[in-house]
C-alpha cells in the first residue's frame, strides 16, 4: 500500500516539480542554494533529480546561467530566461484551472 | 587525488566527451556546496569516512552519469507495438526459410533423421534471426531519429480498417505456414532446379512418365497459395474477397486430390533407388496421403466456409 502511495505521489508531483523550479529562478540561484529555497518552501526535491532537472530546463533555453566565483569557489547561477518566463506564465494558468477544477472533483460528493 | 576526484572522474567515464567537462564541472561545485554546509553542521573538517558517506547518498557514478545526460532509447516504449509487429512478421518469415532450407537439407540427404531436422532448423532460425533483429534495432534507431517513426504513430485510421468480428483476425502462423506449404511443394516438384540432375535422379519417388501434367498443375496451385500467403501477410484481417480467393484455393486443391485419388498410382519408385525401397507398400502409402490430404483440405474448406459466412452476415448488418 505504501509503495504504491509513494509511486503515485511520485507521479503527481513529477509535473509540479518544473513549475516550483522555474518560479524559484525568477530570482538568481545556484544549485545548493535552489534545493534550500525549495526545501524552505516545504518542496523537498532529492538532489539526483533537482540538479539534472535544473541543467535540462537550461539546454532548454527556459534558464540562463552564468559561472560565477563566489566564497572562493564557482558556482553556476540560473535565473528564469525570456522563454522561460513565458513558458511559466502559461504553465501557472494551466495550474490554477487545474487546480480549481480538482478542488471541484474532489469537494463534490455523489 | 582525493575522493571527490575519484568520484567525479568515474561519472566522467560515463559521459560523452562533450559533455564530461561542463556537467563534471557542475556537479563538483554542487558536490563542494553541500560537503560545505556538513562542515558547518559538525563545526569542524569532515572526515574522509563522512565524505565517503556524501558520496555514497549522492548515488552510484553510473545512475549520476545517467541523470545528467539520458541516452535516447534505441527503441521507445510507444515504438514497441510497430517493433513487436516487426520482429513478429521477420521471425514468421525466417522460420518459413529455415524450415524450407532444413526440409530440402533433408531431401538431398535422403534423410528423414527428425532430431537432424530440429537441429538445423534451431540453427538456421537463430543465425539468420539475429541478423535480422540487430538490423531491425538499427533501422527502427535511425527512423526514430529521423522522425518518421512519429508519422507512423498518428497515421489516420478510421473504423472500416478494424475487423468486424474477432475472428476474421488473420493468424500469422496460419499465412506463413500457407507460405511454407506452397513454397515447399513448388520445391518438391522441381528438385531439377535446386539439385544437381544425378542427386534429383537418385530420389527414391518420381512422378510416372503418364502423370508428369501433375506437376504442371500442381505447381500452379503452389504458386497460387505463396501468392495469396503473401498478400495476406500484408493484411490484418480477413477480407470478403480475400476469403473468396482461399476457398477458390481450397476447392481446386480438393479436386485436383479427389481427382489424383481416382488416378493413381501416380507415383513410382526410381529406377535407381535400393533394393529395401521395393518393400514399402507404395500405393498404400499413396492411397493414405491422398485420404488425408482430402480430408484435412476439406477441413479447413469448411471452417473458413463458415467464416466466410459469418462475415457476410455482419457486413449486411453494418
Amino acid at each position: 500500500m505504501d509503495e504504491r502511495f509513494d509511486k503515485l505521489r511520485l507521479e503527481l508531483r513529477r509535473g509540479s516539480l518544473v513549475l516550483a523550479v522555474l518560479a524559484s529562478l525568477r530570482s538568481r540561484h545556484y544549485g545548493y542554494s535552489l534545493r534550500k529555497h525549495l526545501a524552505d518552501a516545504g518542496v523537498d526535491i532529492d538532489e539526483g533529480t533537482l540538479y539534472p532537472l535544473v541543467r535540462r530546463l537550461a539546454e532548454q533555453g527556459l534558464l540562463d546561467s552564468q559561472w560565477e566565483q563566489a566564497e572562493g569557489r564557482e558556482r553556476r547561477y540560473y535565473q528564469l530566461s525570456s522563454a522561460g518566463e513565458t513558458l511559466l506564465t502559461q504553465l501557472s494558468q494551466e495550474w490554477q484551472a487545474m487546480q480549481q477544477s480538482l478542488a471541484a472533483i474532489l469537494e463534490s460528493h455523489p | 587525488m582525493n575522493a571527490i576526484d575519484v568520484y567525479i572522474s568515474a561519472i566522467a567515464a560515463e559521459l560523452p566527451d562533450d559533455k564530461q567537462t561542463e556537467i563534471c564541472r557542475e556537479i563538483r561545485a554542487t558536490l563542494l556546496d553541500h560537503l560545505d554546509e556538513r562542515r558547518e553542521q559538525q563545526g569542524r573538517e569532515l572526515t574522509d569516512e563522512e565524505v565517503a558517506a556524501v558520496l555514497q547518498r549522492w548515488g552510484h557514478p553510473v545512475l549520476v552519469a545517467q541523470r545528467y545526460h539520458t541516452e535516447p532509447a534505441l527503441i521507445a516504449s510507444e515504438d514497441m507495438p510497430l517493433f513487436r509487429m516487426v520482429l513478429s512478421y521477420g521471425a514468421a518469415l525466417i522460420a518459413a526459410l529455415a524450415i524450407l532450407k532444413s526440409l530440402s537439407g533433408l531431401i538431398s540427404a535422403q534423410s528423414i533423421n527428425p532430431l537432424q531436422l530440429l537441429v538445423q532448423l534451431g540453427f538456421a532460425f537463430v543465425d539468420m534471426f539475429s541478423t535480422f533483429l540487430l538490423v531491425a534495432i538499427a533501422v527502427f534507431y535511425l527512423l526514430a531519429r529521423s522522425g518518421e517513426l512519429q508519422k507512423w504513430r498518428q497515421r489516420p485510421w478510421t473504423l472500416a480498417d478494424l475487423p468486424k468480428l474477432p475472428q476474421a483476425r488473420l493468424k500469422l502462423s496460419d499465412t506463413v505456414s500457407d507460405l511454407v506449404s506452397g513454397l515447399f511443394l513448388v520445391l518438391l516438384l522441381w528438385t531439377g532446379w535446386w539439385m544437381s540432375a544425378e542427386r534429383a535422379a537418385e530420389l527414391p519417388l518420381q512422378l510416372k512418365p503418364d502423370a508428369a501434367y501433375l506437376r504442371y498443375l500442381l505447381t500452379a496451385l503452389g504458386l497460387w497459395t505463396v501468392l495469396c500467403a503473401c498478400y495476406r501477410l500484408t493484411r490484418r484481417h480477413w477480407t470478403l474477397p480475400m476469403l473468396r480467393w482461399l476457398l477458390a484455393e481450397l476447392t481446386a486443391y480438393l479436386l485436383v486430390v479427389i481427382w489424383i485419388g481416382t488416378q493413381w498410382p501416380v507415383l513410382q519408385w526410381s529406377a535407381l533407388h535400393p533394393e529395401a525401397w521395393l518393400q514399402l507398400p507404395l500405393h498404400g502409402i499413396e492411397r493414405g496421403t491422398v485420404v488425408v490430404t482430402a480430408l484435412v483440405v476439406a477441413w479447413q474448406l469448411w471452417i473458413h466456409l463458415r467464416l466466410y459466412r459469418q462475415l457476410q452476415v455482419v457486413n449486411q448488418g453494418s
